[in-house]
């Protein structure tokens, strides 16, 4: 399929389909003979202003071969209306996403009947993503009306229930608004509607330089900001060309993995509390809360951190911090410790996790789950160990995978990977100990892009994806030169799996909703951007 | 490396089943951590790390927290600004509104603009530090102080320059 001087950008093969009709057998040839089984994303990008109006990027991944393809298919408009297959029948993960593209793009999709909005409200006017967007218009939300369009509905004669769950419910840390069809206490279908926090990210990203984008990344997944910072700051850097040196690769692993065990820490908690298990709710958020101020003293900030500067990182990781966050990390053993004997072995917590919220490798893979979810299933996918990025290559590391996809397996997996992430602080401290021995002592080169200074980012699309606490989360950067892009996406994992959520309750009690939604760790602010 | 091994099984053993041993072992966790932090109580040394705000305030931010902005002072008391605008164009959330005026003094050696009125609107701004470290004169920097952010009306998040200007005292 692919000829040895195939281009090859930024780790991606590059396939161009000329005719839009025949992505659906190009895409097939991929999952087949290639084995490209995750379909990562699909966007689209608006061109209106020159001879290609508009050209649908996707992105796929072959975890056997760990190669990634860019399929691109430029579209061909009547009355700028677009149309192009739907490849829902051969990923599952499409639905979503598809939806999202069709809303932001006015794109068609053939075969796909379910083109309702997903991120914006009903009734919404006009393509916001496009360049000829009106941003000044308004467009008010009609107060009286539904602001969604709920697919589940009843016969006259069914004996059944309609549930609105949420968006505000109290058990789902996240606004997410959930429509169920109940037999009994059984969930028959689940409809998910998510965007209630949706505040544009990629819209305003266009009118912002490189820089002023930091602080915004920061609110996506703000359980984990540093990893968003050094994801997209990674993006940005192949882009323009800018190097960082062996140190700043240390400190960025470090903080990265500080920023995962934030973030599951946060996840773990939640999940307990809402099953009623407040005192390990309490342990876990006190060792939380010392890293969330531990790592306040370095950034400024306990959330949104806004740490990295293009080519470093804003400022030095002192070796006082370094010795503080060891005895931090002592604290974290003791306190997990508790944790682990208070609910690993009980019956209670294991009747409430094991065989609830159950998905299969296959079905994983096809709705395109990505980190704990998919390793949760048996499947030792981990972007640390596929490509790794940063100073992982050096590291020494296990994935850990669960055995059958349920609750209890996702939260095993969280458990065990918060230890593999002290491990790994603990390999990187001492490699920055031994390097401030060398005289290497600052993150940060010469060439550093502190404020003023805004890189110049020449024309070019990139894909760079980190392996985020929730998934793999990935920055689509498309540059044409200059200090602002001209297009920013965002593969959010949890929109992702927000589109495989129904299937992971369906069937299910509806009192398992509450564990199911709160090991898959949905963050709103990443879901929605 | 060696790893702890975590119970992880398809199916309940007899000891899981019993429930009364584990629930045993939860609760000696628990009481020993009463009796950890009664010593301490005893011992006169604090075990809660809870705090009877607005009564008590927090003393222990980090010294580069990024709170409120304060605009600097010369040993003159003038403002270090120069209203050169560098922070209000930066700015990611357009927060900041300055005006900008001539210097009475038509032969000031320090800079011939001054900010004739300072608005920082903290209704929309983001505490990204930014403006800090863009400003050529470091005339705004961010203290860690929090305190009395909270209001009820938005009119009252909307800061002028006598609201952020550091006093005499303090510098």
């Amino acid at each position: 399929m692919f000829s040895e001087s195939q281009a090859v950008a930024d780790g991606h093969r590059v396939l161009e389909v000329a005719v839009a009709s025949d992505l659906r057998s190009v895409v097939r040839k991929l999952k087949e003979e290639f084995s490209c089984d995750l379909l990562l994303d699909i966007t689209a990008l608006d061109l209106l202003a020159t001879e290609t109006k508009m050209v649908m990027v996707y992105h796929l991944c072959s975890t056997k071969h760990g190669q990634r393809v860019r399929v691109k298919v430029p579209l061909s408009s009547t009355n700028n209306m677009f149309m192009l297959p739907s490849l829902r029948e051969e990923y599952a993960a499409a639905n979503f996403l598809e939806r999202e593209v069709h809303e932001m793009y006015g794109v068609n999709f053939e075969n796909n009947p379910d083109q309702r909005n997903i991120l914006l409200y009903k009734g919404f006017v006009g393509y916001p993503l496009r360049k000829d967007f009106d941003i000044a218009k308004e467009c008010p939300l009609d107060l009286q009306a539904s602001p969604i369009e709920s697919s589940v509905t009843l016969a006259d004669d069914e004996q059944k229930m309609v549930l609105n769950f949420g968006p505000s419910h109290p058990a789902t840390h996240g606004t997410i608004h959930l429509v169920l069809k109940l037999e009994g206490e059984r969930i028959e279908r689940a409809d998910v509607h998510c965007g209630y926090l949706h505040r544009g990210f990629e819209k305003e990203c266009e009118r912002h330089n490189w820089q002023n984008i930091i602080p915004f990344t920061d609110r996506l997944n703000y359980c984990s900001p540093l990893i968003n910072n050094f994801a997209y700051a990674e993006a940005v850097e192949a882009l323009a060309g800018i190097t960082i040196n062996e140190r700043c690769r240390y400190a960025r692993t470090l903080l990265s993995e500080c920023a995962r065990l934030c973030d599951h820490l946060t996840c773990i908690a939640a999940s307990l509390m809402e099953l009623g298990a407040m005192t390990p709710f309490l342990y876990l958020m006190t060792i939380r809360d010392y890293f969330y101020e531990h790592l306040a003293s370095l950034t400024g900030a306990r959330l949104t951190h806004s740490f990295v500067r293009f080519g470093g990182l804003k400022s030095e990781l002192s070796n006082e911090w370094l010795a503080k966050l060891q005895e931090w990390l002592c604290f974290y053993e003791e306190y997990i410790k508790r944790v682990h004997a208070l609910v690993d072995r009980n019956r209670i917590f294991i009747d409430r996790m094991r065989n609830t919220g159950v998905i299969s490798t296959a079905d994983a893979l096809s709705l395109g789950f990505t980190g704990p979810l998919l390793r949760s299933t048996g499947f030792a996918y981990d972007l640390r160990k596929a490509a790794p990025y940063l100073a992982y290559g050096e590291l020494d590391f296990e994935i850990p995978v669960g055995i059958s996809g349920d609750n209890y397996d996702r939260y095993y997996v969280r458990m065990r990977e918060m230890d593999e992430s002290v491990s790994m602080i603990r390999q990187c401290m001492k490699k920055m100990q031994a390097m401030a021995v060398q005289g290497l002592n600052s993150v940060n080169s010469d060439k550093t892009y502190f404020l003023p200074k805004i890189p110049v980012v020449s024309a070019g699309e990139i894909y760079k994806a980190h392996e985020g606490a929730n998934g793999e989360l990935g920055f689509y950067i498309v540059s044409v030169g200059g200090k602002i892009p001209y297009k920013l996406h965002v593969r959010a994992p949890s929109f992702v799996h927000m589109g495989g959520f129904h299937k992971m309750i369906e069937g299910d009690q509806l009192a398992d909703i509450i564990a199911t939604f709160g090991t898959i760790n949905m963050i709103g602010g990443e879901c929605d951007r | 490396m060696k790893r702890k091994e975590y119970w992880n099984q398809k199916e309940m053993s007899y000891w899981e089943k019993l429930y009364y041993l584990e629930i045993a072992r939860g609760l000696w966790v628990t009481f020993s951590v009463f009796i950890k932090n009664l010593y301490k109580w005893c011992t006169g040394k604090k075990g809660a790390l809870t705090v009877y705000y607005p009564e008590e305030r927090r003393s222990d931010y980090a010294s580069n927290f990024r709170g409120k902005h304060k605009l600097t002072i010369l040993e003159n008391g003038r403002p270090k600004c120069i209203a050169c605008k560098m922070c209000e164009n930066i700015c990611p959330s357009k927060s900041i509104k300055i005006v900008a005026g001539k210097s009475p003094d038509e032969k000031d050696s320090y800079s011939l603009k001054i900010p004739l009125s300072f608005d920082l609107d903290y209704a929309s701004c983001i505490f990204c530090g930014h403006c800090v470290e863009i400003c050529p004169k470091d005339a705004i920097i961010m203290t860690n102080d929090v305190s009395e952010l909270p209001t009820y009306a938005r009119e009252k998040l909307l800061y002028s320059l006598s609201d952020l200007l550091e006093s005499k005292k303090d510098a």
